[in-house]
C-alpha cells in the first residue's frame, strides 16, 4: 500500500532512488573477475609461482611506458625471486610505430630476445619513434640483441606475430585498459608510474606480509 | 508573438540533464575505479589520498542525480546539485587550461574524447539546462507532485 503522508511519500521515493543507484552500481562494480594474465613464455619474467604475479599492459612508443621499467627493476631488486611479470601489448593508433615495435619485440621474442629487446625499445624510444619507415632501426636491434636477420625478417611480416598483438589489445579492451601503462598486481589494477609507485608498492608488501 | 513554452523547455531539459548524467555515471561505474583515478589525477587538483574515493563518489553522485532528475524527485535540488558538479568540472578544465596542462582523457563521457574546451562549452550547456530546471522545473511528471498530492499529515482538530 502507498504512503499517503507528503513526508512518508518523499522519504520512500527517495530512499527507492538511492537503492536504486546502490545497486547499479553494486552490480557494475562487482561483475568484474579477477584477471589472471596469459601471455606466450618468453614474455614472462621471475620465477613460476612466484607470490606476486604482475601484468603489464604497455606500449613501446608511450612515455609512461618507458618510465615504469625503472620501478619495475626496482621491484624485482627489493623483492628478489618474489615477483613474476608479463609483458601484454596495448599500442595505441596515435603512436605511429608503436605496433610495429610490438611485433618486433614479439619476433625477438620468438628468438629468446624479449627482454633485451624490451630494454632497447624503452631506452632508445626517441630513435625509432618519429622515423617513417622504423623497419631497419628494428632489425639492427635484433642484430644486436644477436638474432638472425633472415628469421627475424621474416617473422616481422607473419601474420601469427601480429595476432599475438591483436589478441593483447583485444584483452585489454575486454578489460577496460584505457591507458598505458595500466598494471594488474595479483589481479588488482593500477593506472600508471604514479599509482604503482605508490599505491602497488604499499600493495605488495602488504602481499607478501601475509 | 508565440509564448516560449518553457513547462516543455524545462522538462526536455530535465529528461537531456538525467541522460547525460546516466551516461557518464554508467560508463564511469563501469570502468574500473583506478582508470578515472588516473584521469582525475592529470588534473593536478586533488591530493593522491583523496583520489579513489572521490573517483568512486562521482559516478555514483552522476547516477543518484540521473535518477532523481528522470524521475523529477526534488527537482529544485537536484537541478542545482547537477550546476554544482557541471561547474566543479567546469573551474577543473578551466584551470587545466590555465596552467597549460594536456589531458589525454577528461574523463566526461568515457570513450569519447572531448578537449578541454569542447567539455567546457558541454558543462556552460548543462549548467544552462540546470538552471532553467531550477526556476521552471515544476511537472506534473514529476515524483515531486505526487509527493506534493499526499495529505499534509496535519490532523485538522474535529
Amino acid at each position: 500500500m502507498l504512503p499517503k503522508t507528503r513526508a512518508s511519500r518523499s522519504f520512500l521515493a527517495g530512499a527507492a532512488l538511492f537503492l536504486l543507484a546502490v545497486s547499479v552500481t553494486a552490480g557494475l562494480r562487482l561483475s568484474a573477475s579477477v584477471y589472471r594474465p596469459q601471455a606466450p613464455d618468453y614474455r614472462w619474467e621471475g620465477p613460476p609461482g612466484a607470490p606476486v604475479v604482475i601484468a603489464e599492459f604497455s606500449d613501446f612508443q608511450c612515455g609512461g611506458c618507458k618510465a615504469a621499467a625503472e620501478p619495475l627493476r626496482q621491484l624485482k631488486e627489493l623483492f628478489p625471486g618474489k615477483v613474476r611479470l608479463a609483458f601484454k601489448h596495448l599500442p595505441w593508433d596515435f603512436h605511429q610505430n608503436a605496433r610495429a615495435a610490438a611485433v618486433a619485440s614479439e619476433c625477438a621474442g620468438r628468438g629468446g630476445k624479449f627482454w633485451a629487446y624490451y630494454d632497447m625499445l624503452f631506452s632508445r624510444q626517441q630513435e625509432w619513434g618519429a622515423v617513417e619507415k622504423p623497419e631497419k632501426i628494428f632489425l639492427s636491434y635484433a642484430k644486436e640483441a644477436g638474432l638472425g636477420e633472415a628469421s627475424f625478417s621474416a617473422c616481422l611480416g607473419d601474420p601469427a606475430a601480429s595476432g599475438e598483438v591483436d589478441k593483447d589489445a583485444k584483452e585489454a579492451k575486454d578489460r577496460w585498459v584505457r591507458a598505458t601503462p595500466t598494471f594488474f598486481i595479483n589481479g588488482r589494477r593500477f593506472v600508471g608510474v604514479r599509482q604503482l609507485r605508490s599505491n602497488g608498492f604499499n600493495f605488495i608488501e602488504r602481499t607478501l606480509k601475509k | 508573438m508565440k509564448r516560449v513554452p518553457w513547462p516543455a523547455l524545462a522538462l526536455a531539459a530535465r529528461f537531456a540533464l538525467a541522460a547525460l548524467f546516466l551516461a557518464s555515471g554508467l560508463h564511469k561505474t563501469a570502468a574500473p575505479a583506478e582508470e578515472f583515478t588516473a584521469v582525475i589525477e592529470a588534473y593536478q587538483v586533488l591530493p593522491g589520498d583523496v583520489l579513489l574515493p572521490f573517483a568512486h563518489l562521482v559516478p555514483f553522485a552522476e547516477l543518484l542525480l540521473a535518477f532523481a532528475l528522470a524521475a523529477g524527485y526534488l527537482t529544485r535540488l537536484s537541478a542545482a546539485a547537477t550546476a554544482a558538479m557541471s561547474l566543479m568540472f567546469f573551474i577543473a578544465l578551466g584551470s587545466t587550461v590555465a596552467r597549460g596542462l594536456q589531458l589525454d582523457n577528461c574523463g566526461c563521457f568515457g570513450s569519447v574524447h572531448l578537449t578541454p574546451y569542447q567539455a567546457m562549452a558541454v558543462d556552460a550547456c548543462m549548467m544552462a539546462m540546470a538552471a532553467l530546471v531550477f526556476l521552471r522545473g515544476r511537472s506534473r511528471f514529476s515524483l515531486d507532485a505526487w509527493i506534493e498530492a499526499g495529505d499534509s499529515g496535519i490532523r485538522k482538530p474535529a
